[in-house]
Order: C-alpha cells, then sequence, then structure tokens
C-alpha cells in the first residue's frame, strides 16, 4: 500500500508515470476538452450551422462570427463546433470497431497456430494495398456516405491491430504463468481472456490513439474528395473542401477548420506518446 | 534352482505388496519428444516411474536431462508443438491421462494433481491479484461464490505464513521467497493428491530456500499428499526425500529409497555426482568433476547414454543399453558396471 492508503493498481502506476509526462497531460486535457465541445456543441454554438444569411457572405473573422462566414453565409464557427462531433465520433468508432475484431484476429492467430498463416496472409493483402486506395475502392464499390466510409476505415486499420496483437500474445502465450494457469486447470478461453489478453493490450493501447489520428485524417481526406461524408453536413474535411475555392481571398475557410484537424490530432499524438511511455515497463524509473 | 524359486516368490510378494501399497501414480514407459526444426529431441526416453500415497521422490539430474519435459508430461501440458508424448502411459490411481480428452485433464489439473514451478518472478500473473489467483484455483475445481473462494484463499495465505490483508495485492509487491509461498498456496489451495514442484527452490536465496522447503514439507505431510520433487541439489533431496530417481540424457538411471542411492551400490554417474560435492571432512583444493558435458539430445550416444563420459566404459556400453537392474529390493541401477557402495557418502 501506498503512503496515502490507496492501493497500488497496475492502472495507477500507469497514471503516476503518465502524469509526469506534462505534454502528453495537455493532449489529454485537449482531447478532453474536444469531446465536451462536441457533445455539447447545440449549446456553445452561437448560430444554426446550417442557417444560410445571404446578406452575410464571406465575413472576414470579427467579434460576430468568430471564425467569419463562407459563401453562404453561415457561421464557420459554429461549423468547426459541429464538425468535432463527426470527427470525433469517426474516429473513435471506427478505430473501436477497426480493434476489436483486429485484436480478436490477432488473438486467435498467435494462439492457435493452425490459423496463424490463413488470418494474418489475409491481413498482409490488406496492408498490401495503399490504405487511402483500398478506402477509395471499398466506398466506389458500396456508395460514398458516411457508413460505408467508416465500414472502409475500420477494415483499412483492421491489420495494424491483428499485428500487434498477434506479436504480443506471441510473447505472452510462451510464459511461465500461462503455464501455470495451465496447470490448475484452467480452459483456453479462460486462458486466453484472463491471462493473456489483459497483459497483451499496452501495446493496443498506444496503437489506438494512433489509430485514431489515422482515421480523423483519412475521414477528413475522404470527405474532402467527396468520398465521405456528404455536404451540407459540416465535416472538417468537407469545410475545407468548401473553403478551397475562396482560398486565395477568404483564407480562413480553410485555414480555421484545417487548425481544428491540426490541433486534434496533435493532441492525440501526443497522448499516444505518453501513453506508451507510461505503459512500457522498461522506461520504469 | 531354489534361489530362483525363491526369488520368484519374492517378486511375487512383491507384486502384492505394491498393489497393496496403492500406486498413486505409476508411469510407464514414457517417451517424449521435440521436434526442433529437422532435429529430434528425445527429452524423456522410456522412463518408468512409481509414486506411493504419501511418498516424497525426489527427481535428481543435470539441467537438460528431461525433469521438468517427465513432469509436465504427467499433467499433459508439453507445449505442443514442438514437443509430443510418443509413447508410454501415465497412470494416476489406475486412470491413464495420456488416454483423457484435454477437458477431462482439465478436472485433475489444480485438483488432484498441482505443479509448483521453478521461477516464482514469472509464475504469476502480473495484472492480477495474489488473492484472485489462488481464489481462481478454488473457484475452477469447487462450485462456491466468490465470497467462499475469497475467504478460502485468505485462509490459504495464512496457511503459508502470508497476511490475509494483502489478499489484494499485485505480485510485483511481493519478495521473490513470499511469491513462491503464493504459488505454493495456488498449487495447495484444492487438496492435491500429489504435488510436483519443478525445482521450487532454486530461483530463491538460500537462506529462503530452507524455509520454503520446510513450508512445503510440512502442508505436505499435514494434507496428506505425495510429491514428486525436481530438483539438481542433492542437500534437499537427503533432507525432504524418502525415494530418489536419479536422471540422466532423458532416461532414469538409479532408482531407489533414499538410503539406498545414498549408501548403497551406484551407478558411475552417482558416483561422479556424489564426488563433485564438497566434503566438510576432507580439505581438497579442487572439487572433482564428472568430465565431459551431457550428451546432446539430438544424437544421443548408442548403448549406455554415459557411456562417453564414464571411466569404466567397456566395449559392450558402447553398443548395448544396460537394463533397468533390482539390485536389492526396490533400488534399481542401469549400469554394466555397478560400483560397490561408496563409504564416504553417507546421509
Amino acid at each position: 500500500m501506498n503512503s496515502d492508503g490507496k492501493k497500488n493498481t497496475p492502472l495507477r502506476e500507469v497514471w503516476k508515470r503518465f502524469k509526469r509526462n506534462k505534454l502528453a497531460l495537455g493532449g489529454l486535457i485537449v482531447l478532453v476538452f474536444l469531446i465536451v465541445v462536441g457533445v455539447f456543441a447545440p449549446y456553445i454554438t452561437p448560430y444554426d450551422y446550417a442557417a444560410q444569411d445571404y446578406t452575410s457572405r464571406l465575413i472576414y473573422p470579427n467579434a460576430q462570427h468568430w471564425f467569419g462566414t463562407d459563401n453562404f453565409g453561415r457561421d464557420i464557427f459554429s461549423r468547426v463546433i459541429f464538425g468535432t462531433r463527426y470527427t470525433l465520433f469517426i474516429g473513435l468508432v471506427c478505430t473501436t470497431a477497426a480493434a476489436l475484431v483486429g485484436c480478436a484476429l490477432g488473438l486467435f492467430a498467435a494462439f492457435f497456430s493452425k490459423l496463424d498463416n490463413v488470418i494474418m496472409r489475409l491481413m498482409d493483402v490488406l496492408i498490401g494495398m495503399p490504405a487511402m486506395l483500398l478506402c477509395i475502392s471499398i466506398v466506389a464499390a458500396l456508395g460514398s456516405n458516411m457508413r460505408n466510409m467508416m465500414i472502409a476505415l475500420s477494415v483499412t486499420a483492421m491489420p495494424n491491430f491483428a499485428r500487434v496483437m498477434r506479436a504480443q500474445v506471441l510473447t505472452v502465450r510462451d510464459q511461465e504463468f500461462i503455464e501455470a494457469a495451465r496447470s490448475i486447470g484452467a480452459s483456453n478461453s479462460r486462458i486466453m481472456i484472463k491471462h493473456i489478453v489483459p497483459n497483451s493490450l499496452a501495446p493496443v493501447i498506444v496503437q489506438f490513439t494512433l489509430g485514431v489520428v489515422n482515421a480523423i485524417l483519412m475521414s477528413a481526406s475522404l470527405s474532402f474528395v467527396g468520398m465521405g461524408v456528404q455536404p451540407p453536413n459540416p465535416e472538417w474535411g468537407l469545410l475545407i473542401s468548401a473553403g478551397r475555392a475562396y482560398l486565395r481571398s477568404e483564407w480562413y475557410m480553410c485555414i480555421l477548420p484545417g487548425l481544428a484537424i491540426v490541433i486534434t490530432t496533435f493532441a492525440l499524438n501526443l497522448l499516444g506518446d505518453g501513453l506508451r511511455d507510461a505503459l512500457d515497463p522498461r522506461l520504469k524509473q | 534352482m531354489v534361489s530362483a524359486m525363491h526369488l520368484t516368490l519374492a517378486l511375487n510378494n512383491r507384486e502384492m505388496v505394491t498393489q497393496m501399497d496403492h500406486d498413486l501414480l505409476k508411469i510407464t514407459n514414457l517417451e517424449v519428444l521435440y521436434s526442433v526444426d529437422d532435429d529430434l529431441v528425445r527429452a524423456v526416453n522410456s522412463v518408468s516411474l512409481k509414486l506411493q500415497d504419501k511418498e516424497t521422490l525426489g527427481l535428481v539430474g543435470e539441467t537438460g536431462a528431461g525433469k521438468t519435459t517427465l513432469a509436465l508430461s504427467i499433467l499433459g501440458i508439453v507445449p505442443n508443438p514442438p514437443g509430443k508424448v510418443v509413447a508410454g502411459s501415465v497412470e494416476y490411481e489406475g486412470i491413464d491421462l495420456l488416454k483423457l480428452s484435454d477437458r477431462q485433464l482439465r478436472r485433475y489439473r489444480g485438483k488432484e494433481i498441482a505443479m509448483i514451478f521453478q521461477d516464482p518472478m514469472t509464475s504469476l500473473n502480473p495484472v492480477l491479484t495474489v488473492g484472485d489467483q489462488i481464489s481462481e484455483v478454488i473457484r475452477l475445481h469447487n462450485k462456491v461464490s466468490q465470497s467462499d473462494a475469497s475467504s478460502q484463499a485468505k485462509n490459504m495465505l495464512e496457511l503459508v505464513g502470508i497476511q490475509s490483508s494483502r489478499y489484494g495485492d499485485y505480485p510485483h509487491e511481493f519478495s521473490g521467497g513470499m511469491k513462491q509461498r503464493v504459488i505454493i498456496a495456488i498449487a495447495l489451495a484444492c487438496n492435491p493428491k500429489l504435488l510436483i514442484a519443478d525445482e521450487p527452490t532454486t530461483a530463491l536465496d538460500v537462506t529462503i530456500q530452507m524455509q520454503i522447503l520446510d513450508l512445503m514439507n510440512k502442508l505436505k505431510k499435514e494434507r496428506d499428499s505425495a510429491m514428486l520433487l525436481i530438483t539438481h541439489d542433492l542437500g534437499v533431496v537427503a533432507e525432504v526425500c524418502d525415494s530418489v530417481a536419479i536422471m540422466y540424457a532423458g532416461e532414469i538411471i538409479e532408482q531407489g529409497s533414499l538410503k539406498d542411492v545414498f549408501e548403497g551400490e551406484s551407478h558411475p554417474y552417482k558416483l561422479g555426482l556424489f564426488n563433485s560435492l564438497p566434503d566438510i571432512d576432507s580439505d581438497v583444493e579442487r572439487l572433482e568433476s564428472i568430465p565431459g558435458i551431457a550428451p546432446d539430445p539430438t544424437k544421443l550416444p548408442k548403448g549406455c547414454k554415459f557411456h562417453p563420459r564414464c571411466k569404466y566404459c567397456t566395449e559392450v556400453c558402447v553398443s548395448i543399453n544396460p537394463e533397468f537392474i533390482e539390485r536389492t529390493f526396490g533400488h534399481f541401477i542401469k549400469c554394466w558396471h555397478i560400483q560397490p557402495p561408496n563409504r564416504g557418502n553417507t546421509v
């Protein structure tokens, strides 16, 4: 026990190490802030994000319209705030789906050596194609909308999780406490769920934060080229795409939503780095 | 003629005696192979072994002699691939464990036969509390509620000399000796009839070794378990075992009661082992060692496996593997040139 009477759980240890990294802590705070903004978007936005006002088109950022207005007179600040919802939703849901399926596949591949080649060669096929090309192909085949884009993003991210999980399970599987678990009569499924998975999660968590970054960037790119979220929804990639035509005169239409993407991904990257350091026992001080 | 009859009679008698004694564990002609790349590693070669109720058998041998593989094959947990039990039987209370399905075998593991592993540092799951790990085995084999299991687990902790308030602590908060106590608690939680201890003290401090051995011995006696103690420490064997089997290159080369093995006739390998021990009474510059190294298990020599290192080696040793001969009642030696008792090695 600690001096403060709290238990020294592994989670608490990780948090203690994580706290020391101020940049990562900053990343976490920004992310929490973005989630709050996304959840409470309707209460924060000064204007209706879809309301068009032709008397105030293409206004530069000012006290009334912090991020200016677009060519339809819509308030860009409100649109960026609502875009947080899309971005975080897409990023988290796609990556979660990819992580669940990918980790299960990786676990089975590593645990049952007969399945190893079948599963991992299939993953290799997916990894072999450039991610963007794969996404575009899937969306082109299924049709351009947000749901199909999310399916495409999940499929693209899945093999990375399968690989990370497989590698980790291969090392954990041969440790003595797995043999010990077997010797007390634990079944395969019990060994996998209770003994192997919890000991294999650390790199998966890091991969998850990086996966969210990737999904956010890809979804913005796909929406930008018209293969993802469809207008008039305020997705960040779409906002940039809409501002492209006005880039020379009304630069803020592209730059400010772009800044939102940069801040989000930067925060997630810092968080991921911090988590990697905190979860890696070799860096324990 | 008369003596021959006498011998058969004696043998029959012995047969009856052992039947009555009731073998808890009877291993017959067990063979375990590891296939690594294209090489076949013969880890256990035609090993036969008997263990009676409440008996403590010491299994002694060098690193790589196949002791651990033998132990794992009793529980059916030889890592497969690469390992495979290719022949023989492991009878526990008359039931051949090798013929059981994995589901049936799981009922024996931890409940009837429990194992203590060599390295306490790595045999506990680092993300579960020690209490959870003790109650896991209780819950696996008994239909009890979580709270009953945890109170039983707390009792087990007290039994092995750990305060039950440490139930919720994680393995990294314990020292090596304490971890080994936790592992003993896990192994004994379901009152197994057979305890397999695979070098339980090798990874520990000398000062802790004795404590752990005493603890194991005490609990084993309290609970009437039999024990298969794997070790390469002859001092440990002399301390706790009733009988001894010596393994070399996957074979058992000598087996008998503690007194027979320590004071009776001898296989040359055992002679070498004893001569390499320091003797408190004699003042020598250097301890004697057995020349050469243990054979490569992928290329075991023909004939007696020990012949390349044996100073008594003759032609017959090179070509024919000796039989396991019963020299005196219950004392078996596998050698062409059995050596007379060495008076220097009294227990």
